[in-house]
């Protein structure tokens, strides 16, 4: 009876392992194990060798050495009649999705940068827990777009303390001694005048790093005139000698964005003051 | 407050000249003219347009020029006026002694 195997070697990695000569080698995984000796040049190859982690170990028969050895044997690629590339630039160190409301892709680590290939024409969304979301419109075949998201410093209660420290009336408070407080909820922080005349503060409990992002943004609901600040130093906060830059909002009933250029700022404490109103988001793009 | 001038672009100018106009702030109390031509300043009600298309509304004060610089240069300003007034109160000092000698 004469069987036919099929050629395996023809299909799998290959992995070279050098090592002294006549030592014994033993790849294993899965409870699969291949072994080979090592000739008289050191080297013992194993062909046909599935994807994976394979751990690799020799002997000498007094001596044994072993470490994991990764093997890419399979590689993939999408095709389609459509594809377009969506360059993201991202906060590193946080995940990042793409979506067109049907599809949604990964990020494939958190690098901070991804080159999203999508299949589809239509609106994608691209999100990150770190920034505010984006949209971009893609429309044509072979179309390359850019987005880069901004940093958030303050979203509906989350104080993002890795770039912010956290969020603080400390060093923020005027120099007028009527009372005033601020006061965190779950989603936002509000600032309410509790008598007298002046305006209370809060802002970031370190300095921040502004990498380049040259817009400081806000959404405030500005009970009475809210103003955006960038400063030098923490206290007097209503000093002007140590305010880099600033920005009023009209007193609203209604939520409201407010944008202040930063980009001639490499970095400085980021603080909002008022005499009532409150804070949902604070960022930077 | 002191009075400042602005030209079409927000940028701010120390002195007056054709085409500003002029500003009353309380943002550059005390800092020197390098400091104050390094800024922009967008009066409340007027809206100003970055050149990458990002709107921006009044009232705004934000550096234009490396703020780093700006400040440099204020550091060197303020230094300069300590040592104005350092030598002032020496030489009212010495005046002072001459006079009371001279008793």
């Amino acid at each position: 009876m004469i069987f036919n195997a099929p050629n395996s070697a023809a299909s799998g990695g290959t992995l070279t392992v050098t090592a002294p000569a006549g030592v014994t080698v033993t790849l294993t995984k899965d409870g699969k194990t291949k072994t080979k000796t090592a000739g008289s040049d050191g080297v013992a190859v194993f062909k046909g060798l599935a994807s994976g982690t394979w751990t690799v170990t020799i002997t000498d028969g007094n001596q044994t050495a072993s470490k994991p050895v990764v093997i890419t044997a399979d590689y993939s690629t999408i095709m389609a009649f459509f594809s377009a590339t969506i360059n993201v630039t991202y906060p590193s160190g946080s995940t990042c999705t793409a979506t067109d409301g049907t599809t949604t892709l990964t990020a494939p680590d958190t690098s901070g940068t991804w080159a999203c290939e999508v299949q589809n024409a239509g609106t994608w969304t691209i999100a990150c827990p770190a920034s505010p979301s984006q949209s971009v419109a893609i429309t044509e075949n072979g179309q390359t777009a850019s987005v880069a998201l901004g940093i958030y410093l303050y979203n509906n209660g989350a104080e993002f303390e890795s770039v912010t420290g956290g969020w603080s009336t400390d060093g923020y408070k005027t120099s007028y001694p009527w009372p005033w407080q601020a006061t965190k909820y779950d989603n936002y922080v509000e600032i309410t005048f509790i008598g007298g005349v002046g305006v209370g503060g809060i802002g970031t409990v370190n300095t921040v790093g502004f990498g380049g992002k040259t817009t400081l943004k806000a959404v405030v609901t500005p009970t009475a005139k809210m103003t955006l600040k960038v400063l030098q130093a923490k206290s007097p906060a209503d000093g002007t000698g140590n305010m880099l830059a600033r920005v009023d909002v009209a007193a609203s009933v209604d939520q409201t964005t407010v944008s202040l250029s930063v980009g001639a700022i490499e970095n400085g404490y980021v603080g909002i003051d008022g005499d009532n109103g409150k804070i949902h988001s604070v960022w930077l793009e | 407050m002191k009075t400042i001038y602005i030209d079409s672009d927000f940028k701010c100018h120390a002195a007056s000249a054709d085409g500003l106009t002029a500003v009353e702030t309380d943002a550059f109390d005390g800092k020197c003219d390098t400091y104050i031509e390094g800024y922009r300043y967008v009066p409340a009600g007027q809206t100003w347009t970055r050149s990458d298309g990002v709107v921006f509304m009044g009232e705004m004060v934000a550096p234009w020029k490396p703020w780093a610089e700006l400040d440099a240069a204020q550091q060197g300003y303020e230094q300069g006026q300590l040592a104005a007034v350092s030598e002032q109160l020496s030489e009212l000092d010495a005046a002072y002694k001459e006079g009371v000698d001279s008793l």
